[in-house]
């Protein structure tokens, strides 16, 4: 028999979309703008959460050494090799930094011909062990005094910005996707309304011949529901068209910001959550709707 | 078996709808409410189905203190009314049949048995060769005969009609009312609200009269 009833429902949920078309038609892409503005978000925040944590990942400093001085060179890498906060580290002497910039950007081989003398300074890369920024501090003033050094250079300050990016984004996501998330849940606690009170002589019919709540809410609570799931749905296809399609318009500002973008898509996990969360979304405002409007009924 | 005991009913404060009613109406009845408009004979009705509570006393119907039936279970208890109104109250941009079958379907009958039923019914009010039709399309007759239809389809045991003739012309509520006393005969409480004193002079029995919500006048034939 429940069989049967939900099956009369579905049918006045179906008859529901297509007396108000056009309201569920609008309602219908501003939840798909709303969840496509939280995908750009979270991809964004997935991205630079990823390039900072690469970053993050290892504490290093640049020690670029003063020239032709090979005997202290020497020494300092012996004091860094008894260093017990230094993990690992690589030396690269000006001929290797010449060559290695050159392998890089080989197009700019003919100014550092014109400089004439190797204008790259030898330099040791160290790699940290763990993350106390305290001790590297004290590593860096130590060695910043050291005769042969001429300047040392970390990533922490890059780690910082970056990290401050990705707070700035997570919290204007949060903010943009607070603010959408409310727009479609007034949007849709009004097109249902809208639907409820056209549908009020048969709410009215219905209460009369007998029809408990259930019958007479839940096609409007599924109404909002497919709503909210349909909605999430076409943003995550939208999404992922657009990402396909971007690097065929971006072209060489996709190069550029590769790093940041493209690295890696929000994952399957991520979408099943949005499609319940856009599900529940339209579920509990179509309930608040309908609550409100049988009450006000009785 | 309806029994109303010193019932108010009041909108505003001060100002009773109705007014200290009580009575009794036994099952199988058929029974009449008379008086001018504005006499309580709409309010008396929706105390019935408990469209509205009593602001003071009890409403006992088949044993139960109506008053105090939960919101939400209230639904059980109106499937046990049939209701019809002199507007009729149908829904005019669907079928004959969708009118009718709304009181089936809430049940969660298979749609074979819906049809069966729906199909039964409007053959007994005599429209059932309109079962397609959209009811906007019929006569106020007819459509008073699918009111009738969707009432009774679902074998309630109180039939209540509101005015039913109020906008037919002498033929068909002579029809209309042969109807009602067909359901009596078969075994319905039928409880009617009318003005209409050519039909209370030709049908009535049991008679209750009111005047601005009070009693004026009950006759009773055991």
């Amino acid at each position: 028999m429940r069989l049967f009833v939900f099956k009369y429902i579905m049918n006045d949920t179906l008859e529901n979309f297509k007396n108000q078309k056009y309201v569920n038609a609008l309602s219908l892409l501003t939840i798909i703008f709303t969840f496509f503005v939280i995908n750009i978000f979270f991809f964004l925040k997935v991205n630079i959460g990823e390039f900072t944590n690469k970053f993050a990942s290892e504490y290093r400093a640049e020690i670029f050494l003063k020239k032709d001085n090979n005997n202290q060179h020497d020494k300092l890498i012996n004091l860094l090799k008894q260093e017990p906060l230094i993990k690992k580290y690589v030396f690269t002497d000006s001929k290797q930094a010449k060559e290695l910039f050159l392998k890089n950007f080989p197009e700019l081989k003919q100014t550092v011909e014109d400089i004439g003398e190797n204008p790259f300074p030898s330099s040791i890369r160290v790699y940290f062990k763990g993350k106390n920024r305290k001790k590297i501090n004290e590593f860096i003033d130590k060695y910043k005094q050291y005769p042969a050094v001429k300047e040392i250079k970390t990533n922490l300050l890059l780690i910082d910005k970056l990290k401050g990016a990705q707070r700035v984004v997570i919290i204007t996501g949060l903010f943009f996707g607070s603010i959408l998330l409310f727009t479609s849940f007034f949007t849709i606690v009004n097109i249902i309304k809208i639907v409820a009170y056209s549908r009020k002589e048969e709410v009215s019919i219905l209460k009369m011949v007998g029809a408990s709540n259930f019958y007479i809410e839940l096609p409007l609570i599924l109404n909002g529901i497919i709503l909210g799931v349909v909605g999430a749905l076409i943003s995550v296809i939208l999404f992922e068209i657009t990402l396909m399609i971007l690097p065929y318009y971006l072209k060489g500002f996709y190069d550029f910001i590769r790093p940041l973008i493209g690295t890696s898509n929000l994952s399957a996990k991520y979408y099943f959550y949005l499609i319940i969360i856009a599900g529940f979304v339209g579920g509990f405002s179509s309930y608040t709707s309908v609550s409100k409007f049988l009450r006000k009924e009785e | 078996m309806i029994q109303f005991s010193s019932v108010y009913k009041s909108y505003t404060r001060g100002e009773y709808a109705l007014e200290g009613v009580s009575l009794k109406i036994d099952k199988g009845d058929f029974f009449f409410i008379t008086g001018h408009s504005g006499a309580g004979k709409t309010t008396f009705l929706k105390l019935i189905t408990r469209e509205i509570k009593p602001t003071k006393g009890a409403i006992i119907i088949n044993g139960k203190n109506i008053s105090v039936i939960p919101e939400n279970k209230i639904f059980v208890f109106r499937r046990e009314v049939g209701v019809i109104f002199q507007d009729f109250r149908l829904l005019q941009d669907r079928s004959v049949f969708d009118n009718v079958a709304l009181s089936l379907k809430i049940r969660g009958l298979p749609l074979k048995t819906i049809k069966k039923e729906v199909l039964e019914v409007l053959r007994w009010v005599g429209i059932h060769h309109k079962i397609w039709k959209r009811t906007r399309t019929l006569s106020g007759g007819e459509q008073q005969r699918v009111a009738i239809a969707r009432a009774i389809v679902g074998k309630p045991s109180i039939i209540l009609a509101d005015e039913p003739t109020g906008n037919l012309d002498e033929e068909i509520s002579f029809e209309i009312m042969e109807m009602f006393k067909k359901l009596n005969t078969r075994g319905a409480t039928v409880i009617i609200a009318t003005h209409d004193k050519f039909l209370i002079n030709r049908y009535a029995k049991n008679i209750l009269s009111l005047k601005k919500g009070k009693i004026e006048n009950l006759r009773v034939v055991q």
